[in-house]
C-alpha cells in the first residue's frame, strides 16, 4: 500500500508525541503492576472500597491503592512497546529527533520502532542506533488449529503462534 | 414429607454442608471451584424452596408453629438440655430470608472469588455462618440460640480476618472478636438469669401463648434484668450504642461477605433477639425504654457519621447501623410486626447496596447522566436547623464516630492493659507486648519497609 500523499513531518511528529507516551505509560503500568503487584499495583481487588468518589482503599483504613489489580496484569503480559512504522529508516530517525520527548523514548529504550519499507515491505528494526534488517526467521513461530488449542490448559502467559485452520501443532 | 422434616432440612442442610466442605479440605482433597459453587447453589436453592413450602403449608392449614423435639442434648443432674427447634411467626420469615440471601450472595461470590486463594475458605465459612444463623432463627431454647449465636460470631471474624497476609484484617478482626466476647457476656448472663429465676431456658416455658401475642410470667425486676442483659448483647451483636465502632472495621472482608453479615443477617441477630423476647420486654417498662433510647441514640450517631464518611463501605454500614437503631425503637414501642416487616425489606435492600458498593463510581456515572447532573446534596437541613458552632462540632463528631476510637482506647484499652502489666509483673522475665491495642499508621509500616 502505498500514501496518496506522504504527510508532512510536522504532522508525524504530533501524533507520535500523543501515542509514544500513552502507549509507553499503558505498558509500563502494567509492567511495573505485574512485577510488584502489591506495592506498585494494586493488589487482588477483593477488599477493595471506594473511597471520595476518587479511588480505591483496602477495606476499613489504607492508603489510597494506584496501579493494577492481580485480575487485570494475569491475563496481560508486559512487554514493550513495538512501533511498525511504514516510512522509510531515515524519515522515521528525523521526525522522532526533531521533537525532544519522542527521541528521549526512543533512545532510552521506552519504546521500541520498526521501520517497514512502503515499496518492499521489508523491516528494519532500530537497536541502539543502528538499523537491523528482521528477516523473520529470528523465532521459530508455535502454530496450532486454533486459538483454545494454544492456551488450553495453561495460565501462564504463552509466546506467539500461527493459527492454521485444519492443521495439528 | 412431615412439617418437622421440612424444619430439619432448613436448619441441617447448610450445617452438613459444612461438614462435608470442611471433611474435604481437611483430608485434603482438591474441590474445584465449580463443584462448590454448584454445591452451594443447590443447597440454597434447596432450603429455599423447603421455607417457602414449609411456609405455604403453615399458612394455609392455620398451623402457627411447628415444633422439633430432637431430644435431650446432655443432663446434668435432674436437669436436661432439650435440642427443640421451632419455627413460627418470626423465625420462618428469617429462616426463609437467611436462606435466599446466602444463596444470592453465594452465587455472586462463585465469579467475585473465583481463583481467589482462599475461594474454598470462603464458602465454607459461609455455609457455617448459615447453619449458625438458621440455629439462631429456630432455636426454641436461649442454651441453643447461644450455640447459633457463637457460629455467626466465629464465622464473621474470620472472614474479615480473610485476607491473613495482611496486618489490618487481622488487627480489625481481633477488635470484632473482642467486642462480640463483650456482647456475649450479657448472652450468657442473661440465660443464667432465665435458668435461675424460671429454671429453664426454653421458649415455651417462659413464653405462653403464640408469637407475637405472648406473656411471661417472669416479674417486672426479672423482665428487667432478663432485658436489660439482652439488650446489651443484641447491642453488641447489632452494633447499637456503645458497641457501634466495630461495624466499620468489620469491612476489610470481601464485599460479599460484608453484603450478607453487615447488610443483612448477622446485623439483625440482635434486633431478632429482642423481638423473640418482646413479652419480657412489655412486661417492664424500663427495659422497653431502654430499647428505645439505645436505638435513637444508635439512629442519630449513625445518620451523622454516615453522612461524612468518605468511603463506600462504611458509608453503608453507617446507614445500616440507623436502620437497626429504628428497627430497636419499633420493637421498643411494641410493634414486633412492623419491626419484622422493616428487617426484611432493610436486609434484602443493604444486601443490593453492598453488592454494588464496588460499581460505586460507575453507578453515580449512570444516575448522573440519568437524572441530567449531580442529585441534590441531603442533609442540607441541618444547615438551616443547627448554629454555626454546633455545626462544626456535629461535623467533627460524626467525622470522628463519636469519638469511638478514643473511648475505648481510654476506658477500656488502657486500664485492661495497665491490669495485664501488673499482673505480668508478678512473673518475671515474660515479655510483655507493648502495643495490646495496636494501629498501624502509614509511618508505621513505612519504618517496618525501612527496616
Amino acid at each position: 500500500m502505498t500514501w496518496p500523499r506522504t504527510p508532512p513531518i510536522r504532522a508525524s511528529q504530533d501524533c507520535w508525541a500523543r501515542w509514544f507516551p500513552v502507549c509507553a505509560g499503558i505498558s509500563l503500568e502494567y509492567y511495573f503492576s505485574f512485577i510488584d503487584n502489591e506495592g506498585y499495583g494494586c493488589g487482588t481487588k477483593l477488599p477493595h472500597n471506594v473511597t471520595g468518589l476518587v479511588g480505591v482503599m483496602n477495606g476499613y483504613e489504607s492508603d489510597l491503592r494506584t496501579g493494577l489489580s492481580q485480575q487485570m496484569v494475569e491475563i496481560h503480559e508486559p512487554v514493550r512497546n513495538l512501533f511498525v512504522i511504514e516510512s522509510t529508516p531515515d524519515r522515521i530517525l528525523k521526525t522522532i529527533r526533531s521533537n525532544a520527548l519522542n527521541w528521549e523514548f526512543l533512545e532510552k529504550r521506552w519504546i521500541r520502532v520498526a521501520a517497514m519499507s512502503p515499496a518492499t515491505g521489508a523491516m528494519q528494526i532500530y537497536r541502539d542506533g543502528v538499523w537491523e534488517p528482521v528477516s523473520g526467521d529470528d523465532e521459530i513461530l508455535g502454530s496450532a488449529a486454533s486459538s483454545t488449542e494454544w492456551y488450553e490448559g495453561h495460565r501462564e502467559h504463552l509466546g506467539m503462534a500461527r493459527i492454521q485452520m485444519g492443521v495439528q501443532a | 414429607m412431615t412439617l418437622e422434616q421440612l424444619l430439619l432440612l432448613i436448619v441441617a442442610a447448610p450445617g452438613f454442608s459444612f461438614l462435608l466442605l470442611g471433611t474435604a479440605w481437611l483430608l485434603g482433597i482438591p474441590l474445584r471451584e465449580r463443584i462448590t459453587a454448584s454445591f452451594t447453589k443447590f443447597v440454597f436453592l434447596l432450603t429455599t424452596v423447603a421455607s417457602a413450602v414449609l411456609g405455604r403449608q403453615m399458612f394455609s392449614s392455620g398451623i402457627a408453629e411447628v415444633s422439633l423435639n430432637g431430644g435431650p442434648w446432655f443432663q446434668a443432674g435432674a436437669y436436661s438440655f432439650q435440642l427443640d427447634l421451632v419455627a413460627d411467626e418470626l423465625s420462618l420469615p428469617l429462616m426463609g430470608l437467611t436462606a435466599l440471601l446466602v444463596g444470592i450472595v453465594g452465587t455472586f461470590s462463585v465469579h467475585y472469588m473465583h481463583r481467589e486463594s482462599g475461594f474454598q475458605r470462603f464458602f465454607l465459612l459461609l455455609h457455617l455462618f448459615a447453619f449458625g444463623s438458621m440455629l439462631i432463627f429456630s432455636a426454641a431454647s436461649f442454651d441453643l440460640l447461644i450455640g447459633g449465636w457463637e457460629l455467626v460470631g466465629i464465622s464473621s471474624t474470620l472472614l474479615i480476618a480473610f485476607f491473613q497476609a495482611r496486618r489490618e484484617p487481622v488487627v480489625s478482626s481481633m477488635h470484632v472478636f473482642s467486642v462480640y466476647r463483650i456482647g456475649d457476656v450479657g448472652l450468657l448472663l442473661g440465660v443464667f438469669a432465665l435458668h435461675y429465676m424460671i429454671g429453664t431456658a426454653e421458649s415455651r416455658e417462659i413464653f405462653h401463648g403464640i408469637w407475637p401475642l405472648q406473656n411471661t410470667n417472669l416479674t417486672v425486676t426479672g423482665a428487667t434484668v432478663t432485658a436489660l442483659l439482652f439488650l446489651f448483647a443484641a447491642a453488641a451483636k447489632s452494633s447499637q450504642v456503645p458497641f457501634f465502632g466495630w461495624l466499620p472495621r468489620a469491612m476489610e472482608g470481601p464485599t460479599p461477605s460484608s453484603a450478607i453479615f453487615y447488610g443483612s443477617i448477622s446485623i439483625h441477630a440482635g434486633a431478632y433477639l429482642l423481638l423473640r423476647i418482646e413479652p419480657i420486654l412489655i412486661a417492664s417498662p424500663i427495659a422497653s425504654a431502654a430499647v428505645i433510647g439505645v436505638g435513637l441514640l444508635s439512629t442519630l450517631l449513625g445518620t451523622l457519621a454516615h453522612r461524612v464518611a468518605a468511603d463506600a463501605k462504611t458509608a453503608i454500614a453507617y446507614a445500616a447501623m440507623t436502620q437497626v437503631g429504628i428497627i430497636f425503637v419499633e420493637i421498643g414501642l411494641g410493634f414486633p410486626r412492623l419491626a419484622l416487616a422493616h428487617i426484611l425489606g432493610h436486609a434484602v435492600v443493604r444486601t443490593l447496596q453492598f453488592l454494588r458498593a464496588p460499581s460505586m463510581l460507575h453507578d453515580y456515572h449512570r444516575v448522573h447522566a440519568a437524572a441530567g447532573g449531580h442529585l441534590g446534596v441531603t442533609g442540607a437541613f441541618y444547615n438551616h436547623v443547627l448554629p454555626e458552632s454546633v455545626r462544626t462540632w456535629a461535623y467533627r463528631f460524626a467525622l470522628d464516630r463519636g469519638f469511638y476510637d478514643a473511648f475505648v482506647q481510654r476506658m477500656a484499652a488502657n486500664p485492661v492493659m495497665a491490669l495485664s502489666l501488673w499482673l505480668g509483673s508478678f512473673e518475671p522475665g515474660t515479655e510483655i507486648p507493648q502495643t495490646m491495642y495496636p494501629r498501624v499508621t502509614s509511618a508505621d509500616a513505612l519504618k517496618e519497609t525501612k527496616a
